[in-house]
């Protein structure tokens, strides 16, 4: 029995050795070559919309840097959006608005024909809605108030939008187009578009992506009843509050039950009371940081400011020593505010640039106005005479919100000529000469994602034209550069225009 | 014995299942009061105070009566009385119709009872009870409905919607102689059902009649000092 098991042992013994026998090593082996897949612009692109995607990625492979267009012996490719396959071959080319969801996720699976070795590599697309950024021009035709938009890069015009949308005319009264950001929606949400109409019918609100229309104001009056004998003649938005003004000069303040809401709350259907039998002529919005509107009694010859606590103060200057003789007083004008720029700095603190004129003289005065919750002062800078000879009674103006220096304004015979005020050199200069008066001037001062990309002006002239003029500091130096694009928009007499500045944080930058 | 009582209870038994006759439907009319057309529970009694119409010095409270019954083309006459036993009020402080009928092709109708203001009315409650009374055309409907209670006064008290929230963001401490004067700015007297928003939208006419006012030499005070808005209302 012993040996029974020793024999087993040793046989067993004898197997293990053998299967430890070692291989010869005589296999054949093929390098498995891997690749890396880069997409130019990293892994996050934002196409406008209207765009075509046109990507062919890098790839590294065998220590080459090669493009996949180039390498369709090697590779075979398919494109996939949301795991959805859109497409095979090396190069995507593929148009922006016929991706799937919200932020499509582009990924390409790559196959290496030879030892079909597999790769993956994806892309996120956050696309720029169409009607995201770019200029928009209110005009009158024709009895008609006609709106456009205009793309900041091709310069294409979509003319007469809201007629298209909406199937409804705005009627011949439309004074004024702005953007309207809701405080409370986040940073990352696209501005609203605002349509001011001094009309019964009340104001307009268009949905910042697409256009369409989402609001009347109207229906934000208590009751769902207007005041007595309204029109409005403005209406200004400070994060929580709003504030209407009617062309009886007239305000109505209301306060926002939910600022993530472009509207919310409702105002009052009477006017709001304001000492003194004080009506406003006219109101200018603050920056959107400011939380601030300058209004204007011109009667009375008072300035004073709505505030975003939705209280109505008037402005009067810090005490201390006297305001330079010949000054025109901001609470007890000898002279008419005919334009307010405001520039942004600051929540609760913000200064403009007042332009006064006598009729025949501007001048321009800046001041910095302080909210101090239940009163208004005013820091007093200076103020000096200018546009003598060139400025008069048709002028517009445009300060730069982000460059305190600049001021353009319009003027000259026939006020066809553009004109840039410098600030600090108290110089005016002429900037472009056209063939038609200038009714409005607007300025894109533009950062996306903290990159200054164009700064331009928009002009519109009675005859229907637009220009956009660069204003960045080669072309303010070289009149020859001065011309990016001539728009024929032939769609009648400009009344107001704006540049769409898109998500919230472009503004606040 | 036994079986002349069995037919004896048995003939009682079948005279008493004699048939009744019926009335048919529309035969006889009905009269009661309702609080509206389509009420069918027991009438509640009205309050109506001149404080919250101001400038009034009369007005007209609807008094509803309903019909069951059949409609017809002619009015008909209507028995409705002031019960003088519950009621405070002199003759002088209302006026009913002279006639008070239900007009032809009405099943609901109203009869206007009309109020006075007087300066007794502002220190107390006074009160009228109609009672309908059944006549050759009409019978009386359920007995929940047959009179109603309308008490009247020029007095003012703090409503349930003046809550404490109320006073801390819009309208600070309540009084009778505010409430009168936010009445008289406003054109409302109740916000129950209002959103804060519009609560506040209302505030806000307040707190600018009161300004307006005073900038006009108005003096507005109560036992609280001046009459004024929460100092939080923005």
């Amino acid at each position: 029995m012993k040996k029974i098991s020793l024999y087993s042992l040793i046989s067993l013994l004898f197997l293990l050795a053998t299967s430890c026998y070692k291989g010869k090593g005589n296999y054949s082996y093929d390098e498995l070559n891997k690749v890396t897949i880069l997409f130019k612009d990293g892994a996050f692109i934002s196409p406008r919309v209207s765009d075509t995607l046109n990507i062919d990625p890098k790839l590294i492979y065998k220590g080459d840097t090669i493009l996949a267009s180039t390498a369709t012996e090697t590779f075979s490719f398919t494109w996939y959006c949301n795991d959805k396959q859109i497409a095979t071959g090396p190069i995507l080319h593929y148009a922006v608005r016929d991706l799937t969801g919200i932020r499509p996720y582009l990924k390409l699976k790559l196959v290496n024909k030879k030892d079909e070795s597999v790769f993956l590599a994806g892309i996120t697309v956050d696309a720029i809605p169409a009607y995201l950024t770019g200029w928009v021009v209110l005009t009158k035709k024709d009895n008609r108030s006609i709106i456009s938009f205009i793309d900041p890069l091709t310069y294409e015009v979509t003319a007469d939008f809201y007629t298209t949308m909406s199937g409804e005319e705005l009627g011949p009264h439309a004074i004024e187009v702005k953007e309207h950001w809701m405080a409370g929606a986040g940073l990352s949400n696209p501005g609203n578009l605002l349509i001011v109409r001094n009309d019964a019918a009340g104001n307009l609100e268009l949905d910042g992506n697409d256009l369409k229309p989402i609001y009347k104001t109207n229906n934000f009056f208590l009751g769902n009843a207007t005041p007595d004998d309204f029109r409005p003649a403005g209406e200004f938005y400070m994060w929580d509050y709003s504030m209407m003004l009617d062309d009886n000069g007239n305000i109505y303040t209301r306060k926002h039950v939910n600022n993530a809401f472009s509207q919310s709350g409702v105002y009052p259907n009477k006017p709001m009371f304001i000492p003194g039998g004080v009506k406003f002529d006219r109101g200018w919005a603050g920056t959107y940081l400011s939380g601030q509107t300058v209004l204007y009694d011109k009667t009375k010859g008072k300035l004073f400011l709505g505030s975003d606590r939705g209280l109505v103060l008037p402005v009067s200057y810090m005490p201390g020593p006297p305001i330079p003789p010949g000054t025109t007083l901001i609470d007890a004008m000898d002279k008419e505010l005919v334009y307010v720029g405001a520039l942004k700095q600051g929540r609760f603190t913000s200064s403009y640039y007042l332009v006064f004129s006598n009729g025949t003289n501007h001048f321009v005065q800046k001041i910095m106005a302080i909210d101090q919750f239940y009163t208004v002062q005013a820091v007093f800078f200076y103020e000096t005479g200018f546009g003598s000879g060139t400025a008069n009674a048709q002028s517009i103006f445009c300060q730069l919100p982000r460059i305190d220096n600049y001021m353009f304004y319009s003027g000259g015979s026939g006020n066809k000529t553009l004109y840039l005020y410098e600030h600090g050199a108290a110089r005016s200069s002429e900037y472009y000469s056209f063939d038609s008066p200038v009714k409005t001037i607007s300025v894109n001062q533009n950062m996306v994602m903290g990159v200054q990309t164009h700064d331009q002006l928009m002009v519109g002239l009675e005859n229907g034209d637009v220009y956009i003029l660069g204003v960045l500091s080669d072309e303010m130096a070289d009149p020859a550069k001065r011309l990016k694009k001539k728009i024929v928009l032939d769609k009648g007499v400009p009344v107001s225009s704006m540049y769409k500045m898109g998500f919230g944080f472009n503004q606040m930058m | 014995m036994k079986p002349l009582y069995i037919i004896a209870i048995l003939s009682c038994w079948l005279t008493a299942c004699s048939k009744d006759a019926i009335d048919q439907y529309g035969d006889r009319s009905f009269i009661y009061l309702v609080n509206a057309g389509t009420d069918t529970s027991a009438v509640k009694p009205i309050e109506y105070s001149f404080a919250f119409h101001p400038g009034e010095e009369k007005d007209t409270i609807p008094v509803l009566v309903k019909l069951i019954g059949k409609l017809t083309d002619q009015d008909r006459a209507i028995s409705l009385v002031v019960d003088a036993s519950a009621t405070t009020a002199l003759a002088s402080d209302y006026q009913l119709p002279a006639t008070i009928r239900l007009r032809g092709h009405k099943a609901v109708d109203t009869i206007d009872l009309i109020l006075h203001k007087s300066d007794r009315l502002k220190t107390g409650k006074l009160k009228i009870r109609l009672a309908l009374q059944a006549n050759d055309i009409f019978q009386l409907g359920p007995p929940a409905n047959r009179y109603i209670d309308i008490t009247f006064s020029d007095m003012i008290a703090r409503p349930g919607w003046w809550t404490s929230v109320v006073e801390t963001n819009f309208l600070a401490k309540y009084s009778d102689a505010k409430y009168r004067l936010f009445i008289e700015a406003t054109g409302i007297a109740d916000m129950t059902d209002l959103s804060e928003s519009e609560q506040r939208a209302y505030a806000i006419i307040f707190r600018d009649f009161l300004a307006r006012g005073r900038e006009n030499g108005e003096v507005y005070e109560d036992e609280n000092g001046q009459i004024n808005v929460s100092p939080n209302l923005f």
